[in-house]
């Protein structure tokens, strides 16, 4: 009965554990969907962000996200689908580990403050403290640019690996050798987060009822 | 003659202490701690006190009315709203409005310069587990809100949620914040451009209390879009006063303060109302309309334009005041009427002035007095600034009836006055306003009485035995030129200016300044300038071992006769020094000592007051189910006669407090006892002799309680009672019992409803035994 009892109440704080925020969306710039347990919203500035919530970012529209130990920030682009996960470890320190279904984001990750896992569809991307980028197309095959620090870079089907030193991108497509150049096939500093201006004008009808229009402008 | 002198000084010294402040202030400063402005004397000459505050670091006061306590118990109290939040200390004087016009403040001296420093308790610890998320370095604030999350994930099962508090630019944003098991979010509308800080704020689940590190950002100008907003507060006041003895007293007010803002566009509005105004008074009501779009504003109905010491402030106009302000250059302009004309009444009782066998009283008669002004200031208000100044006060002869200034036998009762003065000041200020140097200037034309307006071109001529070029009755619109002109031949005594410095390094703050004010300079629209008086002024301020020992240090020597018109120059120097050591966070230990000389050139007088007081206090929070803190105090202050011996009086006071915050139920007490031991000893005076007697020693003895209650957040009975015995040459006793509800009925609106009851006896002259019943209601709405 004792023992029912106890792994009752780790069952009961492991549920909690589970709703608790682990990110928070920094930014959430044009169509950004929030999906919950298949429950689909518009994703907002300063929302939180829970286990396995999916990011979802349309044409013309980006996401950014920080994990709640404020150690790593990751830009979504547009057309993206990420997954965000993390969990305390032993050493207290918080596992991210995040599922990129498709579409590119960029990522910067303090060093020694819990894994960063990065997970493709054929890919996964290990991190211990950088700054790089990860684009994945329709077929799952997945590249990445390091800027700074180092990646692992290990396929899913047979397990190979690489290493993606600061300067250099690896492409991989799941199985077989990861190649890995010299160069990157993409700037660091992408202008995806312009200064956005809005402009309002309102407008009046003889009646009073009155409707603005926005524009937002970079 | 030694007589009328020690007559003259007596009634001086009488007259000088007609209202007598000091204060009553917590050892070191928290959130809602209670400030108290003690109204030893005067208390009912009193309109109105106003508290003036800022953090350390910053260079203007902002202002709060006071609370009027009893006639029973004489304080001015105020606590500054929990939403402003200081980080090391806050500097702070009061200033009390008596209804003759006068303002006395504490610290007399140089308020502005020299303020009342308070330490914030600072048992806060830094924690590094409180992560700031948003804003984030990688991505620029969005420019329509603005996001502050901080993340407190590691520590979130060791500290309260509910209390969780977010402070942005140092006011408490916590109840528009959404606090989670993990994080604390608060979203608002992109602030304006410049440096903004925040912090996060908590309590441990063990009662300790922790922070994050303070952060800042800088926004930018380009992402300043403010949304339409209206904000502003309304609130009502009433007190019905009632005593055995005097006449009732009754007060109800009513203030509105409606705030406007869309995009670039601001509008301001107060009015105040009053019962007490009176059309045969000066006025008390308030109304003014300020309008601001960017580089100008406006503002319509009363208002406080302060265009430097020596040009005007301090001093109410109902008019209108414009502003030009571009980043180099600005202009003020203003126009309206600094007084109202009051007319007199003519009265023939045995108490009023004889002239010529007929008796007049002329009832606070006044001209209305039109004030203008115009400054023009150049230069960066952070860097460097260059002003110049005009103004203009003038009594308008007319708005008086002829009968109202005149008795039947031509006397004139009272001189209308016309008033020019030109001023110039300038600042350097650097390394972020920490080391700033200014200067200011002013000369002053005065005509005491313009009846009769300007002398014709012939009789200046004959008055200064010379030939004049100008024609005084072509001038007399800009200035009346006649035989009532003081000084007639202007000179160094119709100047004043000034110079001070004051640095702020390394946690010390360093001020001087000197002053000099000629005995013919006379500016109507500054509200109180003691003339003929040079002044220096010496403090420091230091901060040392993370504010754990304060030392502050204040010299001021002030001399009179500057232009050698007097028969004796009198000195007077004060000294005030006072050391505060905090060497745990439950601990303090204060030591003070002031001394004011006061002598002049004749060696006919000399006196001499000294206080020294020391103090010690610990909170013990062994006792478990109320932390308590004990302090306890002593002064000895001494007033002095050196050379005539004539009065010498010593007074000794020891208080005792005990402050307790009940842990497991929303329970707060004070408890204190003060007593004070006098010896004193004075000259009688007769017409033959005089002699020295030993008045009786006296002494008096208080015991007070408060008492609050919180329940449910939302209704705080409030209870205080004091108990005052006086024996010796004056004995009485009272009693005071304050009894009162707050009740908060959201987080925007609050009432206060408060009984008080006072009863004073007099063994000896049971002829002046009295009691006093007051109640009072306070409603206030912000929105």
């Amino acid at each position: 009965m004792k023992k029912i009892l106890l792994s009752l109440i780790v069952l009961l704080l492991f549920c909690i554990n589970l709703s608790a925020s682990v990110a928070i969306t920094l930014k959430a710039v044009g169509d950004v969907s929030l999906i919950r347990e298949e429950n689909v919203s518009k994703a907002e500035n300063g929302t939180e962000l829970e286990n396995n919530d999916q990011l979802e970012t349309k044409k013309n529209s980006y996401a950014a996200v920080k994990f709640v130990d404020g150690s790593s920030v990751i830009k979504v682009f547009p057309n993206s689908v990420l997954t965000i996960n993390a969990e305390e470890g032993e050493d207290k320190k918080l596992n991210k580990k995040t599922n990129l279904k498709v579409g590119e984001l960029w990522a910067k990750v303090t060093k020694k403050t819990g894994g960063f896992v990065i997970d493709t569809p054929t890919t996964v991307v290990s991190v211990k403290g950088t700054s790089f980028n990860v684009d994945v197309d329709e077929n799952g095959i997945t590249v990445v640019n390091t800027f700074e620090g180092s990646v692992e870079m290990k396929n899913k089907k047979d397990g190979k690996s690489a290493i993606i030193g600061a300067g250099k991108h690896g492409r991989s497509n799941g199985s077989g050798d990861i190649e890995v150049l010299d160069g990157n096939t993409t700037q660091e500093e992408k202008n995806v987060d312009p200064e956005v201006k809005i402009l309002e004008i309102e407008l009046e009808n003889s009646e009073g009822n009155s409707k603005i229009i926005k524009i937002e402008f970079e | 003659m030694k007589t009328l002198i020690m007559s003259f000084l007596l009634c001086s010294i009488t007259f000088a202490f007609a209202v007598n402040l000091s204060v009553e202030l917590p050892e070191v400063y928290e959130n809602n701690s209670e400030l108290i402005l003690r109204v030893d004397e005067g208390f009912n000459d009193i309109e109105k006190a106003t508290l003036y505050f800022r953090a350390d670091d910053e260079e203007s006061y902002i202002s709060l009315d006071m609370q009027k306590g009893l006639v029973s118990e004489p304080i001015y109290t105020v606590s500054i709203p929990s939403n402003y939040s200081f980080d090391s200390a806050v500097e702070l004087y009061f200033e009390a409005l008596t209804e003759n016009g006068q303002k006395i403040t504490y610290p007399q001296i140089n308020p502005q310069l020299n303020p009342l420093r308070l330490i914030v308790a600072n048992s806060d610890t830094i924690s590094e587990s409180i992560i700031l998320l948003s804003p984030d370095v990688n991505f620029p604030i969005n420019a329509e809100e603005l996001i502050i999350a901080f993340s407190y994930f590691s520590i979130q099962n060791d500290i309260k949620a509910n209390s969780i508090k977010i402070f942005f630019d140092g006011k408490d944003y916590s109840s528009k914040a959404k606090i989670t098991k993990n994080m604390a979010i608060l979203k608002l509308p992109t602030p304006k451009a410049g440096k903004h800080t925040f912090k996060m704020k908590a309590e441990s689940v063990m009662g300790n209390k922790i922070s994050s590190k303070d952060f800042s950002f800088d926004q930018n100008k380009s992402a300043k879009i403010i949304p339409f907003n209206i904000d502003g507060s309304l609130s009502a006041y009433g007190k019905y006063e009632s005593n055995s003895e005097t006449d009732n007293y009754n007060d109800a007010n009513m203030r509105l303060i409606l705030n406007v803002r869309k995009n670039w566009f601001r509008l301001k509005s107060k009015t105040f109302l009053t019962s007490l105004e009176d059309s045969k008074k000066q006025p008390l009501n308030r109304f003014s309309l300020d309008i601001d779009v960017p580089h100008f504003g406006v503002k319509i109905g009363d208002f406080s334009p302060d265009f430097g010491s020596f040009a005007i402030n301090s001093v109410n106009v109902r008019g209108v005041f414009s502003e030009l302000n571009f980043k180099l250059f600005r202009l003020q302009a203003l126009y309206g009427d600094s007084k109202r004309a009051i007319p007199g009444k003519l009265y023939t009782t045995n108490n009023s002035e004889t002239v010529n066998g007929d008796l007049y009283v002329n009832n606070d008669i006044a001209f209305a007095r039109e004030t203008t002004g115009i400054k023009m200031e150049f230069g960066h208000e952070r860097y460097f600034n260059y002003g110049l100044s005009f103004v203009k006060n003038k009594d308008r002869v007319s708005s008086l009836d002829e009968e109202q200034y005149f008795a039947p036998d031509s006397t004139l009762l009272v001189r209308p006055k016309d008033n020019i003065v030109i001023a110039t000041d300038t600042r350097f200020a650097f390394k972020d306003q920490r080391i700033v140097f200014g200067a200011e200037a002013a000369m002053s034309l005065y005509n005491s009485n313009i009846i009769d307006g300007a002398i014709s071109q012939d009789s200046l001529e004959t008055l200064v035995g010379q030939e004049i070029p100008i024609d005084p009755e072509d001038l007399e619109g800009f200035f009346v030129v006649n035989s009532n002109i003081e000084p007639f031949e202007p000179g160094l005594s119709n100047l004043s200016y000034k110079a001070y410095m004051r640095v702020f390094l390394l946690r010390n703050l360093f001020n001087i300044s000197y002053s000099y004010v000629g005995s013919s300079f006379n500016n109507l629209s500054v509200g109180y300038l003691a003339k003929d008086l040079a002044t220096i002024s010496i403090s420091d301020n230091i901060a040392l071992f993370n504010n754990r020992f304060l030392l502050n240090i204040s010299y001021n020597m002030n001399n009179n006769n500057l232009s050698d018109d007097k028969e004796f120059t009198t000195n007077n120097n004060t000294f005030y020094a006072q050391v505060y050591v905090r060497p745990t966070n439950d601990s303090f230990f204060n030591f003070s000592y002031n001394i004011n000389n006061t002598d002049n050139s004749s060696d006919t007088f000399e006196t001499r007051t000294s206080v020294y007081s020391i103090g010690m206090g610990y909170n013990v929070k062994q006792i478990d189910y109320a932390p308590t803190k004990f302090s306890v105090n002593f002064s000895n202050s001494v007033n002095e006669d050196l050379l005539g011996n004539t009065y010498d009086f010593q007074k000794n006071v020891i208080t005792i407090s005990a402050n307790s915050k009940y842990r497991d139920f929303p329970l707060k007490s004070k408890i204190g006892y003060s007593v004070a031991l006098d010896e004193n000893k004075r000259v009688s005076f007769d017409d033959s002799y005089c002699e020295i007697e030993e008045l009786d020693d006296s002494s008096y003895h208080s015991v007070f309680v408060n008492t609050s209650y919180l329940f449910n957040e939302k209704i705080e009975p409030i209870a205080k009672f004091r108990f005052s015995v006086s024996s010796g040459d004056f004995e009485y006793s009272s009693q005071n019992v304050n009894i009162g509800t707050k009740y908060k009925f959201d987080r925007k609106t609050d009432l206060y409803a408060g009984l008080g009851f006072a009863n004073y006896n007099y063994p000896n002259l049971d002829e002046n035994d009295n009691s006093e019943l007051e109640l009072s209601i306070n409603l206030k709405r912000r929105f």
